[in-house]
């Protein structure tokens, strides 16, 4: 599994919805993107690719797309 | 767009999607904005703001920027109510304002004790924000969540201990409507309404907390609805 699929697996197990729900999916979109999933969220990716997510990347992760930028550019994870 | 702007002030802590649900059941004739406090989301780097009257300004900025022409309302949510009687009373934007809605907050001429939240220490405001209600305790058990989720709520609560209650004789100058919760805490003496207005004043009793909004996002959109056709 790349890291692109880690990531959306992660995504699609937090918030119980199917792939092609992923693609432009922003925050409070969905019900199950709320304060509480988007701490479930993060906690998983946390645990997923081994990091520590620093406050600002947190309040940042705003969307599918947005999270795998912070990813990409602050935790050297390559999608 | 051709219909009213309505333009919303969120409750300490709120941002612009916090109203996401209740805009989504407003009539097509109603264009919701729902205001960025300085600080969150889209203005993060505009930093917070503390003073009452910078906030109030900073609130104002962002509508005038926004206004069309057309004819407009506006919707205050407890720190929110604030503004909007300020912004109504002092006509700060310009005189079209058709309507103003008033929700969770009671009484401004005397303090209200949720001014002094603002001076508590960390953990004591946390156990006065989940007594308001509508708030998920899950958010307790991680620290950090917590920290990051109180932050704009304990700034718009400094906001909200600088602010004075001014009876300088003016008054919202059109119709309002104030929606409130018996039993919140922070809608005491709701009447007093009826001594800030002008215009027609209707009162709705709905809830049991001061976030009333989020068991009855329905019922909020049906009144605005009702309003603002007859506006």
């Amino acid at each position: 599994m790349n890291n692109k699929e880690k990531y959306a697996k992660l995504f699609m197990e937090t918030f119980e919805i199917p792939e092609d729900e992923l693609t432009g999916l922003k925050y409070q979109d969905i019900p199950a993107w709320d304060s509480v999933g988007h701490m479930n969220l993060i906690a998983a990716i946390e645990d997923g690719f081994d990091i520590m997510m620093d406050t600002d990347d947190i309040i940042d992760f705003s969307s599918f797309e947005k999270g795998m930028e912070i990813l990409s550019s602050n935790y050297d994870i390559e999608f | 767009m051709d219909g009213i702007q309505l333009f919303i002030l969120p409750f300490a802590g709120g941002n612009s999607s916090s109203f996401d649900d209740m805009n989504s059941l407003v009539n097509a004739g109603i264009d919701p904005i729902t205001v960025e406090y300085s600080g969150r989301l889209s203005r993060r780097k505009d930093g917070y703001i503390l003073k009452y009257e910078e906030f109030l300004f900073d609130v104002v900025r962002f509508i005038t920027k926004r206004r069309n022409g057309n004819p407009w309302a506006l919707l205050g949510y407890s720190l929110g109510s604030v503004l909007t009687y300020d912004i109504a009373r002092r006509a700060l934007v310009d005189d079209m304002l058709q309507h103003a809605f008033i929700c969770a907050r009671g009484d401004l001429n005397s303090a209200s004790i949720s001014q002094g939240y603002a001076g508590l220490k960390d953990e004591e405001f946390t156990r006065k924000i989940v007594e308001l209600g509508g708030f998920d305790e899950r958010l307790l058990n991680d620290k950090r969540f917590l920290k990051i989720y109180m932050e704009p709520v304990q700034n718009d609560y400094a906001v909200w201990s600088d602010y004075v209650f001014c009876d300088d004789g003016r008054k919202i100058h059109c119709d309002a409507t104030v929606i409130y919760s018996e039993k919140d805490p922070l809608c005491a003496n709701i009447r007093a309404w009826d001594g800030l207005c002008d215009g027609i004043i209707d009162y709705y009793e709905m809830g049991e907390n001061h976030f009333f909004i989020r068991d009855h996002y329905a019922e909020m959109a049906e009144i605005i609805n009702s309003k603002l056709r007859r506006a």
